[in-house]
């Protein structure tokens, strides 16, 4: 029997993309993209507890252009992850499963990663008085 | 009357409650994360751009150094789950994918344990 060579689920260029199947590769890109993120939370704890040097060259290199476009980055993969997380969870006690759910569902997921992105970066450059 | 050998089933039985325990461990940290997350960031807003003593205040209260724990360990534990399933999924090569779980296992635990001996340095010798 043959096994070499045999076409391995998932093989996702067999299908034409659609909202459903978007958002939900996207949830795995932004759980790897919060994975590798989580070194930027240790390296801050650890920098906090350090003091001195080790902390003013994680705060300068967050506050950078590089560093804040990361923060934004990362910021709106959390919030994505998060509620398209909580649709996930909806799905797991069976609600939502039916299509127009499902778009619905995730029409919301979208924008409101979007708008919490906006709302928490608004608030955060509100508290430095810099807006 | 089942065709299934007794070992077939036995691997069966070992394999499916595997995959029932990682299914559950997934689901529990991802409810545990959604208020910490909402309490974390809201809390990092008010942070942003603050200096090294007021970090390290908000980090040494007793109630945030707990709740910052208990993020660290939900995270961490949540992020090797998931990297776990995405590396069964897209790497076919047996030793390339057993050695990339461990791995991602590793970090998952020095990350943590990191981060913990961190925030409890920070909360108990300031």
């Amino acid at each position: 029997m043959a096994t070499r060579g045999r076409p391995l689920s998932p093989h996702l260029q067999v299908y034409k993309p659609q909202l459903t199947s978007v958002l939900s590769i996207m949830h795995r890109i932004t759980g790897v993209a919060l994975a590798v993120g989580t070194l930027v939370l240790v390296w801050w704890l650890v920098a906090a507890a350090i003091g001195g040097e080790a902390y003013v060259s994680i705060q300068k290199i967050l506050s950078n252009w590089f560093g804040r476009l990361l923060l934004l980055g990362w910021s709106f993969a959390l919030f994505y992850h998060l509620c398209n997380g909580i649709r996930h969870l909806f799905w797991d006690i069976g609600k939502g499963f039916d299509l127009t759910s499902a778009y619905r569902s995730g029409w919301i997921a979208m924008i409101g990663a979007i708008v919490l992105t906006f709302g928490v970066w608004v608030c955060a450059y509100l508290s430095i008085g810099a807006l | 009357m089942s065709l299934r050998s007794n070992g077939e089933k036995f691997r069966a039985l070992i394999i499916s409650k595997e995959g029932v325990a990682h299914w559950w461990a997934q689901r529990l940290t991802a409810i545990f994360l959604v208020p910490l997350l909402i309490w974390l960031v809201a809390n990092i807003v008010y942070l942003f751009g603050a200096d090294i003593e007021i970090v390290r205040m908000w980090i040494a209260s007793p109630v945030n150094a707990v709740l910052l724990i208990l993020f660290n360990l939900a995270l961490f534990h949540h992020a090797q789950l998931g990297l776990q399933v995405v590396i069964e999924d897209y790497i076919h090569t047996s030793w390339l994918k057993g050695s990339s779980i461990v791995l991602v296992k590793s970090l998952a635990v020095i990350l943590g344990l990191l981060t913990l001996g961190s925030i409890l340095k920070i909360a108990i010798l300031g």
